[in-house]
């Protein structure tokens, strides 16, 4: 009887300890996700389904609109994901009410600007897994402004960074990140939940609406689950 | 009898685990529902990759392939790829999921031994597709060194500038290994090819429809009172916001010095203009295409316009952001 108790005991021990080993792999931490409603702006695009996704991982998600550039990048540093829903020109997005953008580089002729150079050094957002930049062109590069997803991922140091070379349309485009959350929800890395959700989106809409020029900075195999 | 039951216990555990195992895999038995067909889908993947390579094996469809790509779906997974069939066995799709053991479908150097690389693999994939229609191909190259990949579309075509809407987009790596692969169907029917030759609107007369949409669509984004307030709240603080350049800045004054809101649809000098048609829905449009439209903002926008090739009505327009 009391052999009986041990191995009921050792089973029922056994299996605590694979609920805390799966509990453990749970996500933890803070992600920001930001939208704009001003005069032409995107609209929500995908960040509802953004935040849904990030909140079923774990994350304390926490979803803003129309925030000033400045606010925006203020606390970018405390964030395990980050993304922004914006319209966007090469090398920075555009903020609160059209009047304020953030890029990679500071650039001193322009007042409305906020830069990631001027807020962070070097590896300030290590603790950061993925950034999506989600306007356009918002992975070129532009002489002045910078490169946001390489600034982010080779000087800032978060693992991965993804935007785009070109200009992306809506639907396809809020489509691809609700999807491309989607994937990286159910635990791909963000390479393959961009194949994913490019596909998805072509297939939706037979057409890509340019979000085939999403590209990847820094660790393409990082997973945010 | 007592080390029976621990045999039992620990049997009964290593099943469960088995079990979790199998269903983390999403693999079941391809003999459950159409067998055939899943045999079959089988067949097709492996004679579409290298006979050394893992085993086809029928798998549990995501539920996110399901919304995107067709509710009734055949999903066979090989190596680190999903292969998508449709009821009719189909291919419409074949997703890289994972990095491990990707497929080369051809030695690329340039981006046109990348179409030519594509061309062949996509024949290989769906032989019907090139048996009546002639295609015209859109490729774009993206990405630096060992991230460089292309993205080619092949759209079957009736004639110059008129599509199907039959399409297959490929993306391949620099390297030759497939990234994705996709077909999208339209209705050929013969209602609709008859529909096809008959007299429509004009490549001019379409234009003009578009430059009328897009008139009362300039005229809602400029509104201010038509944007939706937000449903989140605006983030904000305490802080007095310095800029870059360390001077303060007055909120109350952030749109002061901006210009009124504008898109100038009306500078159409500057505009670069694409028109073609194709079949959507089961009816013939005209696609006009308008990129290159400044505003009083940093950002340029494009609009693309789509245009029932019949009535003139206008279908959707969408916009860049």
């Amino acid at each position: 009887m009391k052999r009986k108790a041990k191995i009921i005991s050792l089973v029922l021990a056994i299996s605590l300890l694979l609920g805390i080993a799966t509990t453990a792999y749970a996500a933890s931490g803070t992600c920001e996700v930001f939208y704009f409603t001003y005069q032409g702006s995107v609209g929500e695009g995908g960040s509802a389904t953004i935040q849904s996704c990030l909140s079923n991982l774990g994350y304390t998600a926490n979803r803003y609109a129309d925030t000033h550039a400045y606010y925006v990048r203020r606390t970018m540093n405390s964030d395990k994901v980050f993304a922004i829903v914006s319209h966007g020109a090469p090398g920075r997005v555009v903020c609160k009410d059209g009047a304020t953008t953030m890029s990679a580089s500071a650039v001193s002729s322009d007042s409305s600007n906020y830069s990631l150079a001027a807020w962070f050094g070097s590896n300030d957002l290590k603790g950061m897994k993925f950034a999506y930049y989600g306007a356009c062109n918002s992975a070129t590069t532009d002489s002045t402004y910078g490169n946001l997803i390489t600034y982010t991922t080779d000087t800032l140091g978060a693992s991965s960074a993804l935007g785009f070379t070109k200009t992306v349309s809506d639907p396809q485009t809020a489509y691809y990140e609700a999807q491309l959350f989607g994937y990286l929800q159910s635990g791909n890395s963000v390479s393959s939940a961009n194949v994913l959700a490019r596909a998805a989106t072509y297939s939706k809409y037979k057409s890509y609406g340019n979000v085939d020029s999403a590209l990847i900075s820094g660790d393409s195999t990082t997973k945010i689950n | 009898m007592k080390k029976k039951n621990i045999f039992a216990v620990c049997l009964a555990f290593f099943s469960l685990i088995l079990a979790m195992g199998v269903c983390r895999n999403n693999v079941i038995a391809a003999n459950v529902t159409g067998a055939d067909k899943e045999e079959k889908a089988i067949s097709i993947v492996e004679s579409l990759t290298d006979s050394y390579s893992r085993s086809a094996a029928v798998i549990v469809p995501n539920s996110l392939y399901k919304e995107a790509f067709a509710e009734e779906l055949i999903a066979v997974g090989k190596d680190s790829y999903v292969y998508l069939f449709t009821e009719e066995l189909n291919v419409k799709a074949i997703l890289l999921t994972d990095e491990a053991n990707q497929q080369v479908i051809g030695e690329i150097t340039s981006e046109d031994t990348a179409i030519t690389a594509v061309k062949e693999y996509a024949n290989k994939v769906m032989p019907d597709f090139f048996e009546v229609y002639d295609c015209d191909v859109l490729s774009s190259a993206y990405g630096e060194g060992n991230a460089a990949f292309y993205s080619i579309e092949l759209w079957q075509k009736i004639s110059d500038s008129f599509y199907t809407g039959n399409k297959i987009a490929v993306i391949v790596n620099a390297d030759g290994t497939l990234q994705s692969f996709v077909s999208v169907n339209s209705d050929l029917s013969d209602a609709v090819m008859t529909y096809a030759n008959e007299d429509s609107l004009s490549e001019e007369a379409a234009i003009g429809v578009a430059y009328d949409a897009l008139t009362d669509t300039v005229e809602q984004l400029e509104k201010e009172v038509n944007v939706s307030y937000a449903v989140s709240p605006e983030k904000t603080g305490t802080d007095i916001i310095i800029s870059d350049f360390g001077e303060e800045v007055d909120l109350t004054n952030l749109n002061a010095e901006l210009p009124k809101y504008e898109i100038m649809i009306e500078n159409t000098a500057d505009h670069e203009v694409v028109t073609y048609r194709e079949i959507k829905d089961g009816s013939i449009c005209w696609v006009v295409k308008i990129s290159n439209v400044e505003t009083s903002r940093v950002w340029d926008m494009g609009f693309e316009v789509t245009v029932d090739a019949q009535s003139g009505n206008v279908l959707s327009v969408s916009n860049t952001r």
